[in-house]
């Protein structure tokens, strides 16, 4: 007898799914109260376009669950359903209070919003330096998020904070910047004291690819050379082959870690980088 | 009584249970010429492979093993026990022809990304292929010394990469790279993911794409040349599909059909687009001659095809590779028990447990070879050589590619087409919210879109443009109206260089499409170029016929019914102003619609949005559709949809303009619909053959409220 109820549902939901639909009322609070990051998120998108009124207080609520990645799906699905306006409010009202856990939360909402007007008040609590680090973190990656190129001017005063994972999401979120193309922002980081803090700046220099410029290129080919991190010679090495470094400045330093760096993984991507300027 | 199912079902669980009881001393189901696996272990989780299409999955701890021989109590050797790989993730894997190379996806500890690896089949000699910010996966060897993989990162150098279809996660798009971390090549783009590819024996490889335009939501597979050219559909559209997504494909055996082609036999996995882990049906699929005549079967027919909790004793794989003589249907599976679903696995603080085992498809036996509590033993494959197949490619070059067709009147779908019905055809980027899209792009479901132009159609039927290189686009066959006639329902794109002639719009791929003499019109006459930088896809000043891209309803729309429209239909209830009223019985709230084609803001109480995004133009012409989504109402009064999203000729507003003949030249004698035209019918100003384009474009393209060119208005 179980079989044959088992082979009822199998042939019943094998069919194409369209997007944002079937869900319910019930299944949302089903999978909210799993507490599952993956049950919550899919079943939020599912009920893309479910009017559920009742869910929207339980859904409100996970704007400060402790997983950052089921308070944004919280924010996409609250947006989607007229709450826009009232949680940019709501958030950016936040930042302007001195609960640390609850400005980072709502940085993280503001960021799955995506909305450019987010930008400003993200912008003024990431500089003014009120928080605490994982806060501002938060606050720099959702500038990044949002992608607009109005949040450069706050991205780049925070690339002089104090604490150096503030340094690093500031030279991180730059990059997903729409049009962003200032590569001397990034390279005013390269000689951090910090190893993440090089590593996220060498990063963002190499997605600029030709964009980036000769301008970094002789302090990139120093750290290939001499930097005490792996990682930073790596992603150094990389990012010389990814802008079309000179061969005059690049050459010699990555020829010398394709050669005797005592990290297999930087000597093959500096192997790589050279064959890709044809050295 | 006991039926013959629960009969072979109590038959199959003790065969397990002998089969559990046996592998100390031996490997039943495992052919002889498998004499080690190499596999992975990956630490056991419940989030973030939920989705058929996520890849970004990250728990530390995992190894890349080799067990060997393949049973149970075979020595089990950490490939990747160098420092260097601990607390890393290991993602996918795959094993080179000569079977001395293994080239893996991992990210390290420290580090936010996925990247490729190479070491030796002992694990010496590691190597890194990629770097940057962008995660590079499903790596596999292709022919030529090459690996190809998916990336987030962007063939299109300066533009973001897509966002999928629900706007949260950045897509992974094909990409190659060779051996030594040098020339890496990016494949043209899809609007969303492309995942899991795997070599075919005709050195073309299958992969798995969300297809989204419309509200079509699943995940079909389809298959590419090595070097990434000609991209084409192969199972899940057309014909028999079983299941929403498949996935994971992996070749099993290839023979020639009827027709004399050849093709390919592939084992998949058959699931949900979410909550499975990844997990379900396994599926042996036949290629067929073409996706229309592809056939599948499903090898384990009682494991759910969605993502309800799979039964104890019934459990969902995870993936699958064909061992043995083809014909035996014998496969190296990852399997978990019980109910592979994340929900439930989150309500009961466990997670699926997916071991090693060798399924025997005719006999429905399922051997353990290996189990790990608390890792994922998964993506089993033999240690053994095989054959490396042919490059299959295009010539490569420039900045553009070619799409045409021999006769657009050969379609396996399209088949009212009437000959000569088609004058152009009709090219639309597509893209998705990447480019800076906060609010959608309005009440329907489709994509982000701008029109490249459009090309003729020859008198034999046939057309050719040339077109940005790898960017997604849509066709679609307009009319002397020039309105669609015929809406490709897929996107496509082509790498520099590439030419791609169908033989028709969707033609049948199991026939030839023949042409005389030899060659076609547009072939002679050479493609039309619309090819132009990312920066000029959007209309400057003036939505001329000539320069339009997007058509932007508040900046391209409402000056028409400005000028033509609003005089009567302004809000007044009336008898041009029809209305209606919806009680929301879910909000408890009551809100009276009257037609108004005015440009002012509507503030809904009902349907949850309280949106104030859309224009009353624009909701009284699209409808609440999105709005009221799947609340309880009464509606009471004349509630009418006057647009259907990208189908202008079937919509209410453009039978009552009736527009007149635009193409090859515009004759106001001849309109697409019998009847008056409108509003010349009460003495209004009929619209110009301008106006009459922008709102046909418009509902064409989707329907869409917001375009490039006004993404900033809020």
């Amino acid at each position: 007898m179980k079989t044959k109820v088992v082979l009822f549902t199998a042939l019943t939901f094998a069919s194409s799914a369209y997007a944002g639909r079937g869900s319910s009322p019930g299944a949302v609070k089903s999978a909210i109260s799993s507490d599952g990051y993956d049950a919550i998120a899919t079943e939020l998108e599912r009920a893309e376009h479910l009017v559920c009124p009742s869910c929207v207080p339980m859904v409100r609520a996970l704007v400060d669950h402790q997983d950052r990645r089921v308070r944004q799906v919280a924010a996409w699905w609250l947006a989607r359903r007229g709450l826009k306006q009232d949680l940019l409010e709501s958030m950016s009202e936040r930042l302007t209070g001195d609960d640390a856990v609850k400005a980072r939360n709502a940085a993280d909402v503001l960021g799955g919003l995506r909305l450019p007007d987010a930008v400003a008040p993200l912008g003024a609590a990431l500089t003014a330096g009120r928080f605490n680090a994982e806060a501002r973190s938060a606050m720099a990656r959702a500038i990044g998020e949002i992608g607009d190129i109005d949040g450069q001017p706050a991205l780049v005063t925070a690339l002089r904070a104090r604490e150096p994972s503030v340094r690093a999401a500031a030279v991180e979120s730059l990059r997903d910047l729409r049009g962003f193309e200032d590569a001397a922002a990034a390279a005013s980081l390269l000689a951090d004291t910090d190893a993440d803090v090089r590593a996220e700046a060498v990063s963002t220099i190499g997605f600029l690819r030709a964009r980036a410029g000769t301008q970094p290129v002789r302090a990139m080919a120093a750290l290939v050379a001499s930097d005490p991190s792996a990682r930073v010679r790596k992603k150094a090495a990389w990012a010389l082959g990814e802008i079309g470094a000179a061969a005059d400045v690049a050459g010699p330093s990555l020829r010398a870690a394709a050669q005797h760096d005592s990290d297999p993984l930087v000597r093959s991507i500096a192997s790589a980088a050279l064959a890709r300027l044809s050295l | 009584m006991v039926t013959p199912r629960v009969l072979a079902m109590f038959l199959f669980v003790d065969a397990f249970f002998l089969a559990c009881n046996d592998t100390k001393t031996s490997t039943p189901g495992v052919p002889p010429d498998v004499k080690a696996v190499i596999f992975l272990q990956r630490v056991a989780r419940n989030d973030g492979v939920g989705n058929v299409f996520d890849y970004t999955s990250f728990a530390p701890g995992g190894r890349i093993v080799k067990l060997e021989p393949a049973s149970a109590d075979g020595r089990l050797t950490n490939l990747t026990a160098d420092p260097m790989f601990a607390e890393a993730d290991f993602m996918s894997w795959d094993l080179s022809f000569d079977a001395k190379t293994i080239v893996f996806s991992a990210r390290l500890k420290n580090e936010k990304r996925f990247h490729l690896f190479t070491m030796a089949i002992d694990g010496s000699n590691p190597r890194q292929l990629t770097e940057g910010p962008a995660d590079y996966v499903y790596p596999i060897f292709i022919p030529g010394g090459k690996v190809m993989f998916t990336t987030s990162k962007v063939v299109e150098a300066g533009a973001p990469q897509f966002q999928d279809e629900y706007e949260r996660a950045t897509t992974a798009q094909v990409g190659v790279v060779n051996l030594d971390g040098t020339g890496e090549s990016l494949g043209p783009r899809n609007v969303s993911h492309r995942v899991a590819p795997a070599l075919m024996p005709d050195g073309n490889v299958v992969y798995t794409e969300w297809l989204h335009l419309g509200d079509v939501n699943d995940g079909h597979l389809r298959v590419m040349n090595t070097d990434m050219t000609g991209q084409r559909e192969a199972f899940g559209g057309e014909g028999r599909g079983m299941t929403n997504s498949y996935l994971k494909a992996r070749a099993i055996s290839s023979y020639s059909t009827s027709t004399g082609r050849t093709s390919h036999k592939l084992v998949a996995i058959g699931t949900s687009r979410d909550r499975t882990l990844q997990a379900g049906k396994l599926l042996l699929i036949d290629l067929g001659d073409s996706e229309k005549t592809a056939d599948v079967k499903d090898l384990t027919p009682l494991v759910p095809g969605d993502r309800v909790p799979s039964q104890n004793g019934i459990g969902r794989y995870y993936d699958a590779e064909s061992i043995g003589d083809p014909n035996d249907q014998r496969f190296l599976v990852s399997w978990a028990d019980g109910p592979v679903e994340t929900e439930l696995l989150e309500m009961a603080k466990t997670k699926a447990n997916f071991g090693i085992y060798v399924f025997d498809a005719r006999t429905g036996r399922r051997f353990p070879i290996y189990d790990d509590p608390g890792m994922w033993d998964v993506l089993a494959r033999p240690v053994k050589p095989r054959t490396e197949p042919a490059i299959t490619q295009s010539p490569v070059s420039g900045t553009s590619f070619v799409v045409g067709a021999l006769n657009v009147y050969e379609s396996s779908i399209f088949k009212e087409l009437a000959p000569g019905s088609a004058i152009k055809v009709r090219m639309l980027e597509g893209f998705s919210s990447e480019e800076g899209f906060p609010n959608m792009f309005g009440l329907t479901e489709f994509d982000g879109q701008s029109r490249f132009g459009e090309v003729p159609v020859y008198a034999d039927g046939s057309f050719a443009a040339r077109l940005p290189a790898n960017v997604p686009v849509h066709m679609q066959l307009i009319d002397k109206f020039a309105m669609s006639i015929a809406n490709e329902p897929i996107w496509i794109s082509g790498r520099a260089g590439e030419q791609r002639f169908c033989g028709g719009c969707h033609e049948d791929r199991a026939k030839n499409t023949v042409i005389s003499p030899g060659t076609t019109e547009a072939v002679q006459r050479g493609p039309i170029d619309l090819d132009v930088p990312r920066a000029r896809r959007v209309s400057a000043t003036d939505f001329s016929y000539a320069n339009v891209r997007g058509v932007p309803w508040d900046k391209a729309i409402q000056p028409i019914f400005d000028k033509k429209c609003v005089g009567c239909h302004n809000g007044a209830p009336g008898p041009a102003n029809a209305s209606y009223t919806v009680i929301d019985k879910t909000l408890g709230t009551m809100q009276t619609f009257v037609f108004d084609l005015r440009g002012q803001k509507v503030q809904l109480v009902v349907g949850e949005k309280k949106s104030y995004d859309f224009t009353a133009s624009y909701i009284s012409l699209v409808g609440l559709g999105m709005e009221i989504g799947e609340n309880n109402v009464t509606i009471t009064g004349n509630m009418k949809t006057y647009l259907t999203p990208g189908e202008a000729r079937k919509s209410e507003v453009i039978k009552k303009l009736n527009p007149p003949q635009q193409f090859p030249a515009a004759n106001g004698g001849v309109r697409a619909f019998p009847g008056k035209v409108h509003p010349t019918d009460l003495g209004g100003m009929e619209l110009t053959a301008e106006e009459y384009y922008l709102l046909i474009l418009n509902i064409d393209m989707g329907g869409q409220y917001y375009f490039r060119e006004n993404k900033g208005s809020r």
